[in-house]
């Protein structure tokens, strides 16, 4: 399958830190002007991070507005939408309860010719109807995206993980459904729990997954244990992009991707860079590894 | 290992669904009854657990399923109604946090515990966080010697208009960010230093009309040890909750958070910091944190063993005294 092998992260830009909220906030100052943002995102480019992963945080359609005006990386580079940003459906259904929190989510439909005649159902007949309801979130998700190079739509680890928990088989075949027939890009998912979905897709019949999970070598977010998360890794035909490799920068990149490179059926790798001498430093090693 | 232990979720709202995703996913467990007053949600789990009987009203529930467990995760005003007729009934349950929305409400249930014993814990999930678990383990260490001063907060950028839905009625919830939410750190400071005797406060409504969005609380110990504790979910820059809390002691300091724990002591002069991936374990399956697949291995282990649980209750009764002490002396401040 063809996924780029250099995926740039989005968290740094978008205050998160699982090292340190403290640090991740820092950050959100830094970045809060999305030029800056766009200088390490052409910074990566030209150092081989051919791919980027956005999650649909507030801030997605802004970034990629500034993106956009950037000829060459609107040209060349390729998206990963990560849907959907799970925290802030989380904090808005704190704050208004659930149906508050939908009817909010669904208002950029309302101006979307393709869901229009959709949204005039209103709430109501969406709640009855789960996967209609699903359809247009991920249409409005994705509406940031729309004249962008896309290549996969990654599920977000706690929505991966949920419908995994309940056994939801019913929404995995509508999602990878939905991303083919509608965007004609890979469908693809995140989980913290890989040996269990990998598992279970393959009961399923759901062949080669493109999933993204945690590997490092300490461990770190790898559940149930990281000798099963590679035992799973060679034993099952899954294409895997690795996240958390640093484990959230406590891991020095040298160390980190000389055990990740290791490994069998590593397609790609999701890093987060902020600073040039960061990025020239773990993107040199990383193409060390996938140059050989 | 025996047969599962069969489990029954009372309400299906955000942290009902978690926990029900978690123990269908844990060994030993059958999640076996759902109870919700709305179809949607109810209709969309069974379509994966068509096993699962789901049911509209508890009591129809406990009166009909064979059920060794119960997960009460309603609105706060519903816990201790529920919890009451699982004592009467003889069933271990686990409640979430808070224990319910005033010391009155909490009564019946702890009376009726004293004359039956049946096994429970609440769902302050904080503990089973690796960080603040160690944070405990040092000071009962006497590491940092005696605790003399602290001070600690909880923060999270949740709300910035008029909220809507049961957190922000007072008659549901029981108050606003100190009962629904800093109610996981009063619980901490209570675990990390023991009996609170006196308490002074402060709450103010910024956006709601019916709850406090802050609270800045001062707080006297049985051992003399004294501090402040402040939360909002009215402060921008919060994205997840954050818990920090920072303790002098007579031989050096700690700074615990959710992420990273930051020691000082005078013998060595220097700062020690240790971060969450110095502690972390895989856990069975992990769904919005591993504290929580802690947290119910150790309910299920509980009530397969028979034993009490190391939350119990009363631990939720303690804490509720402590905020009803604090919105108190805010009602009873001069004008």
């Amino acid at each position: 399958m063809s996924i780029d092998p250099i995926i740039l992260g989005h968290n740094q830009f978008i205050g998160v830190d699982h090292l340190s909220q403290e640090r991740a906030r820092g950050r959100v100052d830094l970045f809060s002007n999305s030029q800056k943002i766009v200088d390490v995102i052409k910074m990566s480019y030209e150092l081989g991070a051919t791919g980027m992963m956005l999650s649909t945080h507030q801030r997605a359609g802004q970034i990629m507005e500034a993106v956009g005006s950037e000829q060459e990386l609107k040209r060349n580079m390729n998206f990963y939408p990560l849907i959907p940003y799970v925290q802030g459906y989380v904090r808005r259904a704190n704050e208004m309860g659930v149906i508050g929190m939908l009817s909010e989510a669904l208002q950029p439909a309302s101006t979307s010719n393709k869901l229009k005649i959709f949204f005039k159902g209103g709430i109501n007949v969406m709640k009855k109807d789960l996967l209609a309801l699903l359809s247009s979130l991920i249409e409005v998700e994705l509406l940031p995206f729309n004249k962008f190079n896309v290549e996969a739509v990654f599920l977000h680890n706690v929505v991966t993980d949920l419908a995994l928990s309940l056994n939801a088989k019913n929404i995995f075949e509508f999602y990878i459904d939905y991303i083919n027939d509608n965007y004609g890009v890979k469908p693809a998912f995140g989980t913290m729990n890989f040996p269990k979905l990998v598992e279970r897709f393959d009961e399923w019949g759901i062949k080669q997954p493109l999933v993204m999970a945690s590997f490092n070598k300490i461990g770190f977010q790898m559940n149930p244990s990281r000798e099963e998360c590679e035992r799973i890794l060679r034993e099952y035909n899954v294409d895997v992009l690795a996240m958390s490799t640093l484990a959230s920068g406590y891991l020095e990149p040298s160390e980190a991707y000389e055990y990740l490179y290791s490994l069998p059926n590593i397609r790609s790798v999701v890093v987060g860079v902020s600073s040039k001498e960061h990025a020239t430093e773990t993107f040199k090693i990383i193409n060390n590894y996938i140059r050989f | 290992m025996g047969d599962s232990i069969k489990v029954a979720v009372i309400g299906m709202g955000k942290m009902g669904i978690l926990h029900t995703g978690i123990l269908n996913s844990i060994s030993d467990v059958e999640v076996r009854v759902l109870v919700d007053n709305q179809d949607t949600i109810l209709s969309f789990i069974k379509a994966g657990l068509p096993s699962v009987c789901t049911y509209k009203n508890y009591e129809d529930a406990l009166r009909h399923e064979d059920i060794d467990l119960v997960y009460i995760t309603t609105p706060n005003s519903l816990h201790t109604k529920i919890a009451l007729d699982c004592v009467e009934r003889e069933i271990p349950f686990f409640v979430e946090k808070p224990l319910g929305i005033s010391v009155d409400d909490c009564l019946p249930l702890m009376e009726l515990l004293e004359r039956k014993r049946v096994t429970n814990m609440i769902g302050y999930s904080k503990r089973y966080v690796d960080t603040f678990r160690k944070g405990k383990e040092l000071i009962d260490s006497g590491y940092i010697g005696n605790p003399i001063y602290f001070k600690s907060s909880m923060y999270v950028s949740q709300l910035f208009s008029r909220g809507k839905g049961w957190r922000y009625k007072k008659e549901s919830s029981g108050g606003g960010v100190l009962n629904t939410l800093a109610t996981h750190l009063v619980d901490l400071l209570l675990w990390y230093f023991g009996n609170a005797i006196t308490m002074v406060g402060n709450t103010r409504s910024q956006y709601s009309k019916d709850v406090d969005d802050f609270v800045h609380a001062y707080m006297i110990f049985e051992s003399g040890l004294s501090g402040y504790m402040d939360a909002s979910w009215s402060v921008r820059n919060y994205r997840l909750p954050e818990i920090k809390i920072e303790v002098e002691g007579d031989k050096g300091i700690l700074v615990v958070t959710d992420d990273f724990l930051k020691i000082y002591t005078d013998d060595t002069s220097s700062w020690k910091t240790s971060y969450k991936q110095d502690f972390f374990k895989g856990v069975e399956f992990d769904l919005g944190g591993p504290e929580y697949t802690l947290e119910n291995r150790h309910m299920v282990d509980s009530v397969r063993d028979n034993k009490e649980t190391d939350v119990d209750v009363a631990n939720g009764f303690r804490t509720q005294k402590v905020i009803e002490a604090i919105y108190k002396s805010n009602s009873g401040k001069m004008q």
